[in-house]
């Protein structure tokens, strides 16, 4: 979908030479710019960066090219493209942020990253500060004595998680006026109406295009929405290489990567505004997407009665509990919380007192796998337990602790265990440095995105979850329906499925030596290993009992549908 | 919406003070514009010549097709920076995409107008959107450059006529005389400083809106000023006559060299007015007058009123 005319058909085919994440983040980034600057013509210089790097696409920095001409890049690709919007309110060019005015040149540097690109360069190459750096020393030299440190911040985490806090301000022109602290008073700008004819839309907010649990749940309501015969708008808001850009689910939809910070005035967040303006919006999900729950008070205030559902997934440590403080604080805006687990639903109704109908605990179970179909995996060798670790390589899912006790288990028994590390992510040299370190590396098999995650619990005896923390993990699931037991850390919601003899301390300490018994016991017994199956396969029925997500928001997107 | 260059329109905004005649001039040749401005603001600082009642009669014969007249009658003279401050504000008010200023003395040729919204469409296209204002090429009445409204031209002046636009030099500091002032400008950035009364006003709120991006001189779009004489000014010309007026200019540019430039300017400055009255000898006590006006730069720093907002009372 094209909000804009391109100056040429040759830049046409010069765009479609690139690859299709290229050409669509292209899109994405010229689509934001003809949406908020309608009218115009834009010279576009599109770059190559390096794969440390983000993309840019909607910053300052390409308005001002201080990521790219100013760094003596050279533009792979330059175009004219002429913005075909028809606006229904008046959008300025003109922005500031702060105290600065935001110059415009008519110029618009877009700067894109190589398909190869992954977090672990980005990581690899951001700039250590001295704390950051002695941290990283502990991640791999002493990771049982940082996280005791850790547990401590989780516990104050928690306690400020139950904290109240007062309901979020809406960000009015008048709110932010009565501050004083502005570079000049703001004026009210209000959004015009739809075209009578304007294609129905659904906006779905995300975190990014790549992988993780909430966004494979996003994924799915894209195709929920498309069924139920709107146009999914998906905005996501964190920077990222976003190679899930390319799925088969995203054909046919508009995609709006935001990066930050935007061209936005007081009052007035201008992409929201024009996509307003250019659709007949029936409702918003938001999945994870702090930019589009700060400017969920604009929706209500000016389009009262498109429906806004949020989906929350786990409680964090930090930042007063994360996106479920972010939904509480704004709930006046919010008409349905989904939540997956009946923790948050607890936390967010008795802890923070919001009203039980608007909560509804709808399970990421699928259903058309049910207890009948499901049937227990037998133990690959009668001598040796596959142990695998599935998850993004990333600081939540505790790679070390799985590590350490691979160490601790190929010490107790040599030979006896074989271990699968599935997943791929920011802390893939931290893995690397820590398995070395430990003497694992040749006892771990590493397996990638370029594995079907399928094929790991395939070759896999029992699922360990080392988390800090989670939701209701969807690989628990997984491993359930492919007919292996999990061991898990007694995080989030994670005891609704994993009975007592399943679950270990919350510390890597704990994690560790719980964990290490258990698998023993796997070990010596294969009754043990089927009867763990049982009872976690006997919860997950209980579970699926729920109306599940899918089935939940499929109802939901009926009534949106009825209420146009 | 987005307007295109003919849905722009234009508040023509002229300050007057016991200039009688020339204002007569002047609205004659706001009535020749081959591009008519929407609104005709004249904001009389309440002069004693008669000015009052020719405007009130001009009102009553108005018949000018498709043109609005607003006629400002201000209870008290509050000087070019104040009756300024008012006309913009209400060109504002009446929902103008331009307000074109000047004072009651300068006549702007009959292409004047549509020359300067032209020149000003031009630097957008080449500059980006941010364009502060576009000012004209000010003449004395005998075709020579005026001396007193020359805009000061950017490092980098000849980068549109590098462009093909040989009418247009990039300016920041400009007078008063036919300058073109976009409505964002004077939301983001406000009105002049009213509090100033008279003199540097124009350089000061010039200066305040070009900090990103320069103005435009149109070197095609011409206004006659019809001043005494055409003789530019220095702070070694003060006699007693014309002393008040330096008065308010020490006051305002000492005022802006301290607390938007900071003390080493405002010290430059100093330094520079006390060497220029020493060597245009004048006399002790007005010297001493004007010192006392530096003193009272160290206080004197107004808050800028916007267009949007209620005007805040001079204190």
């Amino acid at each position: 979908m094209h909000f804009y005319e391109l100056d040429s058909l040759e830049n046409r085919e010069k765009i479609n030479s690139l690859s299709i994440r290229q050409q669509r983040l292209i899109e994405s980034a010229v689509n934001y710019h003809s949406l908020i600057q309608p009218g115009r013509t834009l010279h576009y210089k599109i770059y190559m960066g390096e794969s440390w790097q983000y993309p840019r696409l909607t910053d300052t920095s390409t308005l001002n090219g201080v990521l790219t001409e100013s760094a003596d890049l050279t533009p792979v690709l330059e175009f004219d493209a002429t913005s075909t919007v028809q606006p229904h309110s008046v959008f300025s060019p003109h922005y500031f942020s702060g105290d600065e005015q935001i110059l415009d040149r008519n110029i618009r540097y877009i700067l894109l990253t190589p398909d190869e690109a992954t977090d672990i360069d980005v990581e690899a190459n951001s700039p250590r500060r001295k704390l950051s750096r002695i941290y990283s020393k502990l991640e791999v030299h002493a990771p049982v004595l940082l996280d005791d440190m850790r547990e401590l911040r989780r516990k104050q985490g928690e306690a400020d998680g139950r904290k109240h806090e007062k309901h979020m301000e809406a960000q009015t022109v008048e709110h932010v006026n009565a501050q004083g602290d502005v570079q000049h008073p703001w004026v009210e700008v209000i959004p015009g109406t739809p075209a009578p004819d304007a294609t129905k839309a659904v906006i779905i907010a995300m975190h990014w295009l790549q992988g993780g649990g909430a966004e494979r749940w996003a994924l799915e309501t894209v195709d929920l929405v498309k069924k139920a015969g709107f146009l999914p708008v998906i905005i996501t808001d964190r920077d990222s290489h976003q190679p899930w850009i390319t799925r088969p689910e995203f054909d046919d939809t508009l995609i709006i990567n935001l990066t930050m910070p935007l061209q936005e005035r007081v009052g007035d967040p201008t992409i929201l505004r024009a996509l307003f303006e250019q659709f007949n919006v029936c409702g918003l999900l938001i999945h994870h997407c702090q930019w589009v729950y700060d400017n969920i008070w604009w929706v209500k205030k000016y389009f009262p009665r498109t429906p806004v559902m949020d989906s929350l997934h786990i409680v964090e440590y930090k930042f007063g509990g994360g996106y479920p403080r972010e939904s509480v604080l704004r709930d006046n805006w919010i008409d349905i919380h989904h939540v997956i687990s009946p923790q948050l639903e607890t936390w967010m109704t008795e802890i923070h007192g919001i009203n039980k109908d608007k909560v509804v605990d709808a399970p990421l179970v699928d259903l058309t796998v049910n207890g009948e179909d499901r049937t227990y995996q037998k133990r690959h060798s009668d001598d040796k337990l596959t142990v695998a670790f599935v998850g993004r390589l990333a600081r939540q899912k505790r790679l070390e602790a799985f590590i350490l006790l691979a160490a601790k288990m190929e010490k107790m028994h040599p030979g006896a265990y074989r271990f699968i590390m599935h997943g791929s992510g920011s802390m893939g040299l931290v893995r690397d440095e820590i398995a070395e370190r430990l003497g694992v590396a040749d006892i771990i098999e590493f397996r990638g995105n370029e594995t079907k995650v399928s094929k790991t619990y395939e070759d896999s005896d029992v699922l360990v979850i080392s988390s800090i923390n989670e939701g209701i993990t969807l690989t628990t699931i997984e491993a359930l329906n492919a007919g292996i037991p999990v061991l898990s850390a007694n995080v989030g919601s994670q005891y609704t499925l994993i009975p007592p003899q399943g679950l270990s301390g919350r510390s890597t300490r704990q994690f560790v030596r719980d964990t290490s018994r258990s698998l023993e016991h796997l070990l010596t017994d294969e009754t043990n290993r089927k009867n763990l199956w049982n009872a976690e396969n006997a919860r997950l029925n209980q579970f699926a009992q729920l109306e599940t997500a899918t089935a939940f928001v499929s109802r939901v997107l009926e009534d949106w549908k009825k209420n146009d | 919406m987005t307007k295109n260059n003919t849905e722009q329109t234009v508040a023509a905004v002229v300050v007057t003070f016991n200039r009688l005649e020339k204002l007569k001039t002047v609205l004659q040749s706001l009535e020749a514009q081959t591009k008519l401005p929407e609104q005709f603001i004249i904001v009389n600082n309440a002069s004693t010549d008669g000015t009052d009642q020719f405007l009130e009669k001009y009102k009553s014969n108005f018949s000018l097709e498709g043109v609005q007249l607003e006629v400002i009658h201000l209870p008290e003279n509050v000087g070019g920076a104040g009756g300024f401050s008012a006309g913009m504000r209400r060109g504002y008010e009446l929902g103008a995409d331009f307000v074109w200023i000047f004072d009651d003395d300068g006549y702007p040729q009959p292409d004047a107008l549509a020359k300067l919204v032209d020149g000003f469409n031009t630097a957008v296209d080449e500059l980006g959107p941010d364009v502060p204002f576009a000012c004209s090429m000010v003449k004395y009445i005998d075709g020579t450059i005026c001396e007193m409204n020359n805009p000061v031209p950017t490092w980098d002046w000849g980068r549109l006529q590098a462009l093909g636009h040989s009418n247009l030099v990039m300016v920041t500091s400009a007078s008063f005389v036919s300058v073109l002032i976009p409505r964002w400008i004077m939301e983001a950035y406000g009105l002049p400083y009213k509090e100033y009364f008279i003199w540097f006003d124009d350089a000061e709120y010039t200066l305040r809106i070009t900090k990103v991006c320069p103005g435009v001189e149109v070197l095609d779009s011409v206004v006659m000023h019809d001043m005494g004489v055409n003789k530019g000014v220095n702070f070694s010309m003060i006699d007693e006559k014309n002393a008040w007026k330096f008065a308010y200019g020490v006051r305002n540019q000492g005022s802006y060299r301290l607390h938007h430039e900071g003390k080493a300017k405002f010290l430059l400055f100093c330094a520079n007015v006390a060497i220029q009255m020493r060597r245009g000898g004048v006399a002790r006590k007005l010297r001493r007058q004007m010192y006392s006006k530096m003193w009272e730069a160290l206080r004197f720093n107004p808050s800028v009123d916007y267009p949007q907002q209620a005007a805040k009372e001079v204190e």
